[in-house]
């Protein structure tokens, strides 16, 4: 990962009811250090596999999360995630809530790719 | 006073340039310890070797999926493919199989890696990678000027055709050592740096150190030995570091 990017404009309400959500915390957390596949957090949850896939893309959508192709050389690629969150900051003014959320650039190069390769063998 | 030959008769030896130093000069004689102390070097890289590949093997087991596959088969390569190759025991592996295979197996395992990294090279739904970024092109530069380096001064010296594939071997591992440091200085990540050391000096540094050595004029075989042998254990380290480290 690099240096840390800030995007504004995220709904108070919407990044808080994710957060508020157990599962969504805990693919947060999971993913926070390491790339992990679908089915690996799959494996980790108590949830169910429609539940976790549906979180996922949740989290995606919100680009808390981010997605990158898996090299598969017989052709069945696959997709890993890894949290994009790093901070969250409310502010409360005189206009209402005010929440600024710090995204963590993720690199999807071949130096990433290598790093990810490791990173599944010592699973 | 141990004559060498006779040791690694029973005991095995070294590297190319090692065996290559021993047939020059067949009755190179050194001081007992030293002897014993390049058997020892030269049996503990073995046993790292295999622990190495052990490791490897049982991690991708235990894990498997096929994205996985070409990085152990190119790490098993590099670490311990070479080993019967570069293992001298006098009459059993001629020079010229030697000499052949030992580049072949480095590059495939090189080659192995760089599938894992950047995927199917044709245009396909294979390629992962479609735009090299500058980094990538720094680190290809730095590759091909050292190899280049290695082989004109190889040439200079008078090494046949067989400099040129050096060259090709020294490129591609400089690469991929290359973007293991990359990895290594990104996620702050002891393994990845482990990696890189390990490829440079199993594979890349070997060929320009003997270069260098011989380039530098008459030197000791003592010395070749040594050196090579050292790097070929300091190698078989950093690949063991690499799969140990958590």
């Amino acid at each position: 990962m690099g240096d840390g990017d800030e995007t504004k404009g995220d709904d108070v309400a919407t990044v808080v009811s994710v957060l508020d959500d157990s599962l969504a915390r805990s693919i947060l957390v999971r993913t926070a250090n390491r790339a992990l596949s679908a089915d690996e957090l799959v494996e980790g949850s108590e949830s169910s596999r429609t539940t976790v896939y549906r979180r996922i893309r949740r989290l995606v959508e919100l680009d808390l999360l981010t997605e990158s192709q898996e090299l598969d050389p017989d052709g069945h690629h696959f997709n890993t995630y890894r949290a994009r969150l790093d901070r969250v900051t409310i502010d409360l003014g005189t206009n209402g809530f005010d929440i600024d959320v710090d995204r963590q650039v993720v690199e999807d190069d071949a130096v990433d790719r290598l790093n990810r390769l490791y990173e599944r063998l010592q699973q | 006073m141990t004559d060498v030959p006779t040791a690694t008769r029973t005991l095995a030896i070294l590297a190319v340039e090692a065996s290559r130093v021993a047939q020059r000069e067949p009755r190179m004689t050194v001081d007992e310890p030293l002897g014993l102390a390049f058997i020892v070097t030269v049996v503990l890289a073995v046993l790292l070797g295999v622990a190495t590949a052990g490791l490897a093997l049982y991690r991708y087991r235990a894990r498997s999926d096929p994205g996985l596959r070409s990085f152990v088969v190119g790490l098993v390569l590099i670490a311990v493919a070479p080993l019967p190759l570069r293992i001298f025991v006098e009459g059993t592996v001629p020079p010229v199989l030697r000499d052949v295979f030992l580049p072949i197996f480095e590059t495939l395992g090189l080659l192995a890696i760089l599938w894992g990294m950047y995927g199917d090279p044709r245009p396909t739904d294979g390629r992962l990678i479609h735009r090299p970024t500058t980094r990538d092109l720094a680190v290809v530069g730095l590759s091909l000027a050292f190899a280049t380096a290695t082989v004109g001064v190889g040439v200079l010296l008078g090494s046949g055709a067989a400099i040129l594939a050096a060259g090709a071997v020294v490129a591609l591992a400089t690469f991929v050592a290359g973007q293991a440091a990359r990895a290594a200085y990104r996620y702050r990540s002891l393994a990845m740096g482990s990696l890189s050391l390990g490829v440079l000096c199993l594979v890349a540094f070997p060929t320009p150190v003997s270069v260098l050595l011989r380039a530098a004029g008459p030197v000791p075989d003592v010395l070749v030995v040594g050196l090579i042998s050292g790097a070929v254990l300091v190698g078989e380290a950093a690949m063991f570091v690499t799969l140990v480290y958590r």
